[in-house]
């Protein structure tokens, strides 16, 4: 599997733990993480784009562990 | 192209990652096979219910299993802590490496209530990272050990229930990683 598809279903495993009444507010704050990160990518210096995907990965984690607990 | 359609509602059951990050993913080294991300986020997940104050972020703990030199120092320090018998001496020389690995972790409040639990996220990661690497024996005498340690530097019977607890979901990360083939973490 390549690393995007691998990536895609690491996402959508995280968000199956959401419980059901949290995913609406998961998905829009994922949405809202999304675009921001997209507007950023323009801004970003190749060198910079591991630092982004930690960067991602850390905001991820904070908005998973707010919606995971039940 | 960098946008992509976005989820507009949660009935969609599939969500997409942002197109940045697509972008991003090709074309950096990534330390870790993404596969293991989930169980990443588990841990951490269940570490910070069991250490609330521990302010560390996921990028933090990511960056430490990237580094190799971390990596070497808490193997070599897990070493220690599984093999030795305590004595004042030996007691003493884990006191200087507790203190250079915590020169080396992004860990921001080493001061005085948190020290223990400071210590306890070392050792923590100290078996998870041994773990990893595949050295580890998580045996009677290692888990002794441990707790001699935590009573000689003062713990109170809290914070060894609590070290308890951090045993139990170490002893679930052992079973998550498997013998098997322990290095398969950092394999691609």
């Amino acid at each position: 599997m390549n690393q995007e598809k691998e990536f895609e279903k690491f996402l959508n495993e995280i968000f199956e733990k959401i419980p059901e009444d949290k995913k609406q507010a998961f998905l829009e704050e994922y949405n809202r993480l999304s675009k921001e990160y997209d507007e950023k990518f323009n801004e970003t210096p190749p060198e910079k784009y591991e630092e982004f995907f930690f960067s991602f990965l850390d905001n991820l984690f904070e908005i998973y562990y707010k919606y995971s607990r039940g | 192209m960098i946008e992509k359609l976005r989820n507009p509602d949660v009935n969609k059951t599939r969500i997409n990652p942002p197109g940045a990050l697509s972008e991003v993913i090709g074309r950096i080294e990534i330390p870790f096979p993404l596969s293991r991300l989930v169980e990443l986020f588990r841990f951490f997940e269940e570490f910070k219910n069991k250490f609330p104050d521990l302010e560390i972020n996921f990028r933090d703990l990511l960056r430490i299993f990237a580094d190799d030199k971390i990596i070497r120092h808490l193997k070599e320090f897990y070493e220690y802590l599984s093999t030795a018998i305590f004595n004042s001496e030996k007691l003493e020389n884990l006191k200087v490496k507790l203190e250079a690995l915590g020169e080396m972790l992004p860990y921001p409040h080493k001061e005085s209530g948190q020290a223990l639990a400071y210590v306890a996220f070392i050792v923590a990661l100290a078996a998870l990272a041994a773990i990893i690497i595949g050295f580890f024996v998580f045996d009677v005498a290692a888990v002794q050990n441990f707790e001699k340690l935590l009573r000689a530097l003062g713990a109170d019977e809290e914070t060894l229930k609590k070290f308890n607890e951090l045993v139990e979901l170490i002893r679930k990360i052992y079973q998550l990683f498997g013998l098997a083939d322990p290095l398969r973490f950092f394999k691609r």
